[in-house]
């Protein structure tokens, strides 16, 4: 006998791997396109929410056409381990063309979007290119040790550095580097809780 | 050690969504402060869990067919999806639009 065809599906799920299913989804793949959606859909109406002073028909809308948007673009996303990345660019500019994004929750929605995708590339718009420089600076600003302050920005404001070449300039190990900026990462989300609960969520 | 302001009480209740306004206080000046076993507590699951609170939004099962479905059929229309229980949701301004523009048609 045959297993229930979606018994086997959710037992796939979780080993399905994000870039995989970029690919697949490129190629019209309607189940990778759920499981994409599926994946990052809280995430996205989050950001809408606060956008939108957590008015939710408003950030359905919005998270409707971030989706619209990324579906239609995705066939021109070379990079598809990058997909979360890409797509919280994507409701950036949603929110912002739609006037959602006000400068009373600009801060917290570039802290959220750093943390989505602290790694991302230098972002092309400059408001978001500045958003994400001035997220990185209040994090940094809470950070007692000089020299992570120095890794987080040599990698992290213009012009970047890699993890390799922060090692070279500072003459540390590379695995100081990256273990460096983990403590990093998770001071990004203390920052983010922090704006959050002043936004008052929760 | 973990510590003492960001700890397992106060996380359960930012989770539970009952946290008291002075406690939000305490912790939001605690939080601009160099504390590392925050960031110790932040890096692992409790972290997930908070943002996962403070920072997502939810859908419920039709409203998520319905966005899916709206988004996937811009795809191509080749390309199957879910069928939506109900129409596509259609943007708020692509209502008012439509209401309007009839406004401006001759009723007879």
């Amino acid at each position: 006998m045959s297993p229930a065809p979606r018994l086997v599906a959710i037992e796939d799920a979780p080993q399905r791997d994000e870039a995989g299913d970029v690919r697949a989804a490129q190629r019209g793949d309607p189940a990778a396109l759920r499981a994409l959606f599926d994946r990052h859909h809280r995430a996205v109406l989050g950001y809408c929410l606060l956008a939108t002073g957590r008015d939710r028909d408003r950030a359905v809308d919005l998270l409707q056409e971030t989706f619209c948007r990324a579906f239609q673009g995705l066939g021109g996303l070379a990079a598809p381990e990058r997909f979360r990345g890409w797509l919280f660019s994507i409701a950036a500019n949603v929110c912002r063309t739609r006037g959602a994004q006000d400068e009373r929750r600009r801060r917290v929605l570039d802290a959220v979007q750093l943390e989505q995708d602290p790694d991302a590339a230098v972002p092309d718009d400059p408001a978001e290119r500045e958003g994400r420089i001035a997220a990185v600076q209040r994090v940094i600003s809470h950070l007692p040790d000089p020299k992570l302050r120095q890794i987080v920005q040599l990698k992290y404001c213009e012009p970047e550095h890699t993890t390799r070449e922060i090692a070279e300039m500072l003459a540390i190990p590379h695995g100081t580097v990256t273990v460096r900026l983990m403590r990093f990462r998770a001071a990004i989300r203390r920052e983010l809780c922090r704006a959050l609960l002043e936004e008052g969520v929760a | 050690m973990g510590c003492p302001v960001l700890n397992e009480d106060r996380i359960d209740l930012i989770l539970r969504g009952t946290l008291p306004g002075p406690d939000r206080a305490q912790l939001i000046a605690h939080l601009a402060e160099p504390c590392e076993q925050c960031l110790n507590t932040l890096s692992g699951p409790a972290g997930d869990e908070l943002l996962d609170r403070l920072a997502t939004g939810k859908l419920d099962a039709a409203e998520a067919d319905q966005v899916f479905a709206a988004a996937a059929q811009t795809v191509s229309p080749a390309a199957p999806t879910h069928a939506p229980s109900r129409a596509p949701r259609r943007p708020r301004w692509a209502v008012r639009v439509g209401r309007s523009g009839s406004r401006l048609l001759p009723s007879s």
